[in-house]
């Protein structure tokens, strides 16, 4: 058999995901789309410049257009690892409907028949815009950004977490050329195990989906209900009429009688507890957000491509819990480590690698790719510089979408692999030879 | 105040009568029983209720509106003690989370010998409708329980209409639990560091074990409990039964309900992680001594009732055996409980594990009834043993394994290099002790400058004997955090005066993180335990590791030896720490997109709120 290639080109459309996979020998060719989208506050700047989510979509069907054999662009499969915007926000773009695409690959989670995932996907989806709402209406029509950082990273969770219509409707009712018939939407993993080891047409090239799992344990880690319940009770309470009475209203003291009616050293310790603030419990509100985020990154698809042995993990933005499941399986576990390739959890978050076996993970040589563009409120904090060290002491090659170059001086002449930058640092690309 | 309509005038009375739900609205409505509270009369309580230790503060943040407080000092409140609780009325809630409050705090009074006061003689501030929301939590911030209010819905099948409003302030159970947490918070103000998984676990087990044997206070209620059960008298249903009471109306603990009364398994606590399992199966083990106890003070009543068949004749109970095995039941909740509180002085200032509490509670019971002549002591260590407490690396559950260290050699706090005067801190401590004699008039300013003095000496004689403490004499600086006389009845029926001192030493040079004001204070601490001529018995240290281990070298032998060994200690409990917060940090959502450190965002808040459950 021949020589196979693989050809991962990870673009840097800012905080988020693109990366376009390339497997081929002589005899075929197969290419898949893993994700296309970047976060509100986390666009790359090209000089002063920040870049659209529409230039990365442009450059990824430029691509295959330039590949394809009678111009018209063409992907096998385009998978969308799960429903945050930094990771699908691309695909509200119409130019996608001009592509061709043989298969869409979502997590099981997305699908509308599926019972296990009926109740998390309503869940979620009530949770973030309960969130949002709560959040307005605290803002009161000033801009969020006046409520200080909590509020506005819950209504970064918020509108992260919440329904992007386009981008769904594009993805699994058949946004691409030729509509919902021509191609084909798949729901990951299936519960028959042998459905999650996919065959490519390229020789010894295989992919197992390993995760999101539907063990009912952690659907129940990923679905947080009493967290979506807290938030809309939360929400139509704070939408009740003020007037409302908890006591008869004798029991309550008028408001231009509270300085006669009561004492003033009670009226002192109500002021001195700041218990205005207690109405909407910012603390509470932004740990519910974050327990929803988590829920959703740990609904992503976890797969590996294994390419006549060699291997290349793509985790989504698996946090800790989807991890164990996988790690959990002796099968999985040899999977995903000794790999010859890793797409970095959650833009190098602290718990999107578990700690033990981030030295693991990645053979010396071989490379680990960072989608992530630095925003300065969370830039001590992702990428976690620990999880890169770890990385980089196992003798991985650490590639970050923001900083390209860097990572291809590092690798260099290395071997096997060959590594490419784009213009302004677009992509970087790292092609890997499998005899 | 009342004695103004009577001349000559009335003496005030010594006690107060309240009344509460048994032990919220919905099981007060089923079986018909209200609580008579009994607490301590307070002259001078203003409407609020107002008073010495609490404050009333009755505003609705959520509505953005006061309710009219009550006064109990009216006649015809106080003609009818207290008014009928009501969920309707809100002065009844003042009246009530005032009534518990005040009755939880008397009984760690009577339990640790010395009256209590907030520190600074602040007031802890009980806000009965804080806000809408299925939560109720002391907050040390705000120095202050916040009791939420919510709409009941589907799930909560205790609700007697669909959508009625539920006040966590009218449970028995919320408000002594959340008392309890702000007594032990004015105790050990350093356990609100969660440096270890035990740390807010035991916090909660604490508030749970004191609202849980809050149950067997009320003898009437015990009283119905031992008549309604009708089962064979030995296997304890009633108490069960009343346990089983516990936190149940409001969705409360869950966990503490299923592991009271359940086979113990050594294993079960090795696993647990979870603080609020912890907790459940600690107190679950406390429970079990309490029952064993219990069983082995009715059995001669048992033998009486029974003709020595132990088998019952059929029928209702005869009313005088009733009464005298609830007094049973009674007096020894108050055995049991007393014997945890009274370990509370023993505790460690920083760093608590359940090991350090079953260590404290021990050592404490056998300085005040060395002889264990009614088997309490034995009764819990083995019930703990069964459920697998005990401290890491102990050879024998025996007393004498189980003890604190004393020191290495000979220390006292009144003789050698640095001395402190004893005399004015147990001259101070005695005048409280009078409660005629209030808090000011009492201590003034004088007493507190000479307190001040006593703090400045102590502070001086921990520097001298640091190593000894386990403290650095190299690093950061050393503090006094609390200091008092306990004056607790031993076995004799004597009182028993002890010094209890806490010493803590902040090392900054083993925090990580930028800003010293928000990241995780990491602490070195010492508790000293002493008799009232000076002479130091039991050492409680915690160390950390030194900055100059080497120096040590140069101290006399056994000293040299202790400072190696606190040295080793110390590293061991750093690294320990650095694995948990690590373990905290992975668990935290939030963790990823913050910079302060994880093991602060642990909040008696998060941990009661309803969405992490």
């Amino acid at each position: 058999m021949s020589e196979a290639t693989v050809t991962i080109r990870m673009y840097n459309p800012g905080f988020g995901d693109c990366f376009l996979v390339t497997v081929a020998d002589d005899g075929a060719t197969w290419r898949m789309l893993v994700d296309c989208g970047v976060h509100s506050h986390g666009r790359a700047r090209v000089g002063d410049v920040p870049r659209k989510i529409g230039d990365v979509v442009d450059a990824v069907i430029g691509q295959l257009t330039a590949e394809s054999a009678d111009g018209m662009p063409r992907i096998d499969v385009v998978a969308a690892t799960h429903r945050h915007s930094d990771h699908v926000s691309g695909f509200a773009d119409d130019a996608w409907a001009a592509v061709e695409v043989g298969q869409v690959w979502v997590p099981f989670v997305e699908d509308e028949r599926d019972p296990d995932a009926i109740g998390l996907r309503q869940g979620l989806t009530a949770a973030a815009t309960a969130l949002q709402g709560l959040v307005e209406q605290a803002a009161a029509g000033r801009p969020v950004e006046s409520l200080g950082r909590s509020m506005a990273l819950a209504m970064d969770f918020a509108v992260n977490s919440g329904p992007n219509l386009a981008a769904a409707t594009r993805l699994v009712d058949g946004g691409f050329k030729g509509g919902a018939d021509h191609h084909d939407v798949r729901f990951l993993p299936r519960r028959e195990a042998a459905a999650n080891r996919v065959e490519l047409p390229v020789e010894g090239a295989v992919v197992h989906v390993l995760g999101p799992s539907r063990d009912p344990e952690d659907l129940k880690r990923m679905d947080p209900p009493a967290a979506v319940h807290w938030l809309e009770e939360a929400a139509a309470e704070n939408g009740r009429d003020d007037e409302f009475d908890i006591f008869d209203r004798m029991y309550e003291v008028p408001r231009d009688e509270v300085s006669a009616r009561i004492p003033i050293q009670l009226v002192r310790a109500r002021n001195a507890m700041r218990l205005g603030g207690l109405a909407l419990d910012e603390e509470a509100l932004l740990r519910a957000a974050s327990v929803l985020e988590r829920s959703v990154n740990n609904t992503s698809l976890f797969f590996v491509l294994d390419v006549r042995g060699t291997r290349f993990v793509f985790v989504g933005d698996s946090q800790q819990g989807a991890w164990e499941h996988v790690l959990g399986d002796p099968e999985s576990r040899a999977l995903v480590t000794g790999a010859a390739f890793y797409k970095v959890g959650h833009h190098g978050s602290h718990n999107a690698t578990p700690k033990p076996v981030a030295h693991e993970l990645v053979h010396a040589g071989g490379v680990a790719m960072v989608p992530v563009g630095t925003v300065k409120a969370w830039q001590d904090s992702i990428p976690k510089s620990e999880i890169l060290e770890a990385l980089h002491e196992s003798g991985a090659n650490v590639i970050r979408a923001d900083d390209p170059a860097t990572g291809a001086a590092a690798v260099g002449g290395d071997g096997d692999l060959d590594v490419e930058v784009g213009p302004d640092g677009l992509w970087s690309e790292v092609r890997f030879r499998v005899p | 105040m009342l004695s103004n309509h009577n001349v000559p005038a009335v003496q005030a009375p010594d006690r107060r009568l309240l009344r509460a739900f048994a032990f919220d609205p919905m099981s007060s409505r089923l079986s018909g029983q209200f609580l008579t509270v009994d607490i301590p009369f307070e002259t001078g309580l203003r409407p609020g209720p107002d008073g010495e230790l609490v404050q009333v503060v009755d505003y609705d943040a959520t509505r953005r509106r006061w309710y009219h407080p009550v006064d109990l000092d009216d006649p015809p409140v106080l003609a009818q003690d207290g008014l009928r609780p009501s969920e309707s009325d809100p002065r009844s809630h003042q009246q009530i989370v005032y009534a518990i409050t005040m009755s939880v705090i008397e009984r760690f009074e009577r339990f640790t010998g010395r009256r209590f006061r907030w520190r600074g003689d602040d007031r802890l501030r009980l806000v009965p409708h804080a806000f809408y929301g299925r939560n109720a939590y002391f907050d040390p911030e705000r120095r202050a329980v916040l009791f939420g209010y919510y709409r009941a819905d589907d799930s909560d099948s205790q609700a007697s209409l669909p959508h009625q409003l539920m006040f966590t302030c009218l449970s028995v159970d919320i408000i002594a639990h959340e008392v309890t947490h702000a007594i032990v918070h004015r105790l050990r103000p350093m356990f609100t560091i969660a440096t270890n998984s035990d740390v807010f676990a035991f916090h909660e087990a604490f508030a749970d074990l004191v609202a849980l044997f809050h149950h067997f206070l009320f003898t009437d209620i015990v009283e119905d409990f031992v008549a309604g059960s009708r089962s064979e008298l030995a296997d304890a249903a009633a108490l069960l039964s009343l346990a089983d009471e516990f936190g149940r109306s409001t969705g409360r603990g869950g966990p503490l309900r299923s592991a009271v009364g359940s086979a113990p398994d050594p294993a079960d606590f090795q696993a647990a992680r979870e603080p609020h399992r912890r907790g459940a199966i600690f107190v679950a083990a406390v429970f079990d001594a309490y029952l064993a106890t219990y069983r082995s003070r009715i059995a001669d009543l048992r033998r009486l009732a029974t003709g020595g068949s132990g088998v019952l004749a059929d029928g209702e109970l005869s009313p005088d055996l009733v009464r005298r095995i609830a007094a049973e039941a009674v007096k020894n909740a108050d055995r049991i409980l007393g014997m945890v509180v009274r370990g509370f002085d023993y505790l460690p200032a920083v760093d608590v594990t359940f090991g350090d509490v079953v260590r404290a509670v021990i050592t404490a019971d056998r300085d005040l009834f060395p002889d264990d002549s009614i088997h309490l002591r034995g009764h819990l260590v083995e019930a703990l043993r069964r459920r697998g407490i005990f401290p890491p690396g102990v050879v024998s559950l025996a007393d004498q394994a189980l003890l604190w260290r004393s020191p290495t050699a000979p220390l006292s706090l009144t003789t050698g290099e640095a001395t402190v005067d004893l005399g004015q801190l147990i001259l101070d401590s005695t005048i409280k002790l009078d409660p005629s004699a209030s808090s000011v008039t009492a201590a003034g300013n004088a007493a507190q400058a000479r307190s001040r003095a006593v703090y400045a000496q102590t502070v001086n004689w921990a520097k001298a004997h640091a190593v000894e403490l386990g403290l650095d004499p190299d690093a950061g600086r050393i503090r006094v955090l609390g200091m008092h006389v306990g004056f607790q009845i031993g076995a004799d029926g004597q009182p028993h005066p002890r010094i209890f001192i806490q010493i803590v030493q902040r090392r900054e040079d083993l925090e990580s993180g930028s800003d010293r004001d928000t990241r995780t204070r990491i602490h070195a601490a010492c508790t000293v335990i002493a008799n009232v001529d000076g002479r130091v018995a039991w050492l409680v240290p915690k160390p950390l590791p030194f900055t100059k281990p080497e120096a040590l070298a140069k101290l006399s032998e056994p000293l040299a030896v202790h400072g190696r060994e606190q040295h080793a200690a110390g590293v061991a409990r750093f690294a320990e720490i650095r694995e948990w917060f690590g373990e905290v940090e992975d668990g935290d959502p939030l963790a990823i997109w913050l910079d302060e450190p994880a093991v602060g965002r642990l909040t008696f808040a998060s941990l009661h709120a309803p969405e992490e459950g």
